[in-house]
């Protein structure tokens, strides 16, 4: 009796302390350094306590392996060219000021269906150069960035899911790099660009943030079809910022349910067009913006719908401001009556933001027809649209719909009457 | 229980003194608020770092920038206003030192928030130190109203250089 506990005693401790987790031989790295170059390796299922270095080119499929990683250094690194990882989930006990969970150099590589649970810098990329990052799940304790780009150009990121980091996808003097399709929510900024240039986003979502896209010191950037929406958790929360931002193309964007909509300074030559800026606190805000064409954007439901201040030699035009007088003599879909928005609100409340608490209050809006702002001080449409493109849409369909019900209740009625004459015969 | 007019001058002098005394104000800065406190320039979110200042206007206002560059910004553009003193954080202690009497360390190589490059220490030997161990330029709070206060843009120049050399091998 003695001797089998004994032998179980035994095999207890080497279960703990010479398992797959820790044996040499079935270890992670072990795995990989085996792979050839450019060769494939499918990692055994499991969860393993182990950091792994991959620096050659190299395949490596992760299906159903867990990394639990309880050191200040990251669980993956990996330098080099073309290294390809897929289906790996990462686990990190401890935190560390601008560490990484997963640090990446180098050029061509692709992960795929990652999952990083984590206090670190989910990703952290330093001089990496055409590489793709697709489906990768990211959920912070809101102290380091999600995706933290430095020096890294022409790289994808593809349906990513981002979520209670700081900056879900931050990207520094980084160019030309694409974001597509991403979700970022409950962080701080969605997406935050600084001095980078020739970056496109676009059918990016993000919600819940302090601000949905903050794009600073950047030339060249295309924003299209974001949805930029209920970011207003905040006292500073916004759908989109723009700083220092020149020649950038910002389209079909909505923007909506946010504290303040677009805020937009220090900005020059960019297009705004056909972006739905919809039931925001305040709409869009303007200053020092030179240069600039807004044209066919949609204004709904703002509760104050622009205000721009030092602004100038802008193209503001054929928007549609659902609050507008309008009026179209000549049926080419545009007011003949010019669209103003007044300052007065939004310049009160910069040096005393209490204010605010009167928005709209009756002796406010007296006191702004008496006390007018002078005609420089007010963005002007002076073409406004009759319709948004989307309330056509709406429109259209509903017009069918009634269309339909009118002519089945007059089919109906018709059959009614024929019966009833018919059966006094 | 009359007052000679010697007393009444002595009394009234010292009230006047007193309330001339009460009118200086002694300008201290706010703590950070990481939640809600934003540039005033650049509209960044301030972190409680050794990054942060702090204008104080004469009318109590506060100010907060992430750079001191931001805030050497907002001088410039707000010539007019009335300015009680001025703030930064010490780059290592992380402890508020007034401006005008902190040392700065300029260096393209030192990262800020918004890339303007400038480190404040509130003991000079201590600033000296970081450029010993590091490199940097020494400035004091008079340079600074002259310093070019641009962007590290040609950092960015080189290092777009250096990377497109890299891409090229």
């Amino acid at each position: 009796m003695k001797n089998s506990i004994k032998i179980l005693l035994v095999l207890v401790f080497v279960s703990l302390f010479f398992g797959k987790e820790a044996w040499a031989q079935n270890s992670l790295q072990t795995q990989i350094n085996a792979a050839p170059v450019g060769g494939v390796v499918k990692l055994k299922a499991g969860t393993y306590r182990e950091r792994i270095v991959i620096n050659k080119p190299v395949v490596v499929e992760a299906e159903g392996v867990i990394i639990h990683n309880c050191s200040s250094k990251p669980a993956i690194t990996i330098t080099g060219k073309r290294v390809r990882l897929r289906d790996i989930k990462l686990v990190d006990c401890l935190s560390g000021k601008n560490s990484a969970a997963i640090s990446i150099s180098g050029s061509g590589h692709q992960l795929h269906n990652i999952s990083v649970t984590s206090e670190k810098i989910a990703l952290k990329l330093k001089n990496v150069q055409k590489s793709k990052f697709e489906n990768i799940r990211i959920h912070g304790q809101h102290k380091e960035n999600g995706i933290d780009l430095w020096q890294s150009e022409q790289n994808l990121f593809q349906q990513c899911e981002i979520k209670n980091v700081q900056d879900g996808i931050y990207l520094e003097n980084s160019n030309h790099n694409t974001l597509i399709k991403n979700s970022i929510e409950h962080s701080r900024y969605g997406v935050h660009v600084m001095f980078s240039d020739h970056i496109t986003l676009k059918q990016n979502t993000s919600t819940k943030n302090v601000t949905g896209a903050m794009i600073m010191g950047v030339k060249y950037a295309e924003i299209k079809e974001n949805q930029l929406i209920d970011n207003q958790q905040n006292v500073n929360a916004q759908g989109l910022l723009l700083y220092d931002v020149h020649h950038s193309n910002i389209r079909d964007n909505t923007i909506s349910h946010n504290r303040l909509g677009m805020y937009i300074e220090d900005s020059s030559s960019n297009t705004i067009i056909q972006n739905k800026v919809e039931a925001n606190f305040i709409g869009t805000q303007m200053k020092k913006m030179t240069k600039t064409i807004m044209e066919e954007n949609a204004f709904i439901a703002n509760v104050n719908v622009i205000q721009a201040t030092s602004s100038r030699e802008n193209q503001i035009q054929h928007n549609y401001w659902d609050g507008a007088l309008t009026l179209d003599t000549d049926g080419n879909h545009k007011s003949n009556i010019a669209f103003k928005a007044d300052p007065y609100f939004l310049t009160l409340t910069s040096e005393t933001p209490p204010y605010q608490l009167f928005f709209q209050h009756p002796g406010l809006v007296l006191l702004q027809k008496m006390l007018k702002s002078p005609d420089e001080m007010l963005v002007t449409d002076q073409e406004p649209l009759m319709t948004s493109d989307w309330q056509k849409n709406v429109q259209v369909k509903s017009e069918k719909r009634s269309v339909l019900l009118l002519s089945l209740l007059l089919i109906t009625g018709s059959l009614f009457l024929l019966y009833i004459g018919r059966k006094k015969i | 229980m009359k007052f000679s007019i010697v007393k009444q001058s002595v009394l009234i002098f010292s009230l006047l003194f007193l309330i001339a005394g009460c009118g200086k104000t002694d300008y201290k800065p706010a703590a950070i608020n990481e939640k809600t406190d934003k540039c005033d320039v650049c509209h960044m979110a301030v972190k409680d770092d050794g990054f942060a200042s702090e204008i104080i206007l004469e009318n109590e206002k506060t100010l907060k920038f992430d750079d001191i560059g931001c805030m050497y910004k907002w001088k410039s553009e707000n010539k007019d206003e009335k300015i009680g003193n001025s703030f930064i954080k010490d780059y290592q202690t992380k402890k508020w030192l007034e401006v005008e009497k902190a040392s700065f360390v300029y260096d393209k190589s030192i990262k800020t928030p918004m890339a303007y490059n400038v480190i404040a220490f509130g003991d000079k030997k201590a600033a000296q130190d970081f450029i010993d161990k590091n490199s940097g330029e020494l400035l004091t709070a008079d340079d600074l109203g002259s310093h070019s206060w641009e962007r590290n843009k040609a950092m960015m120049e080189e290092m777009k250089k250096k990377m497109n050399m890299n891409m090229n091998h």
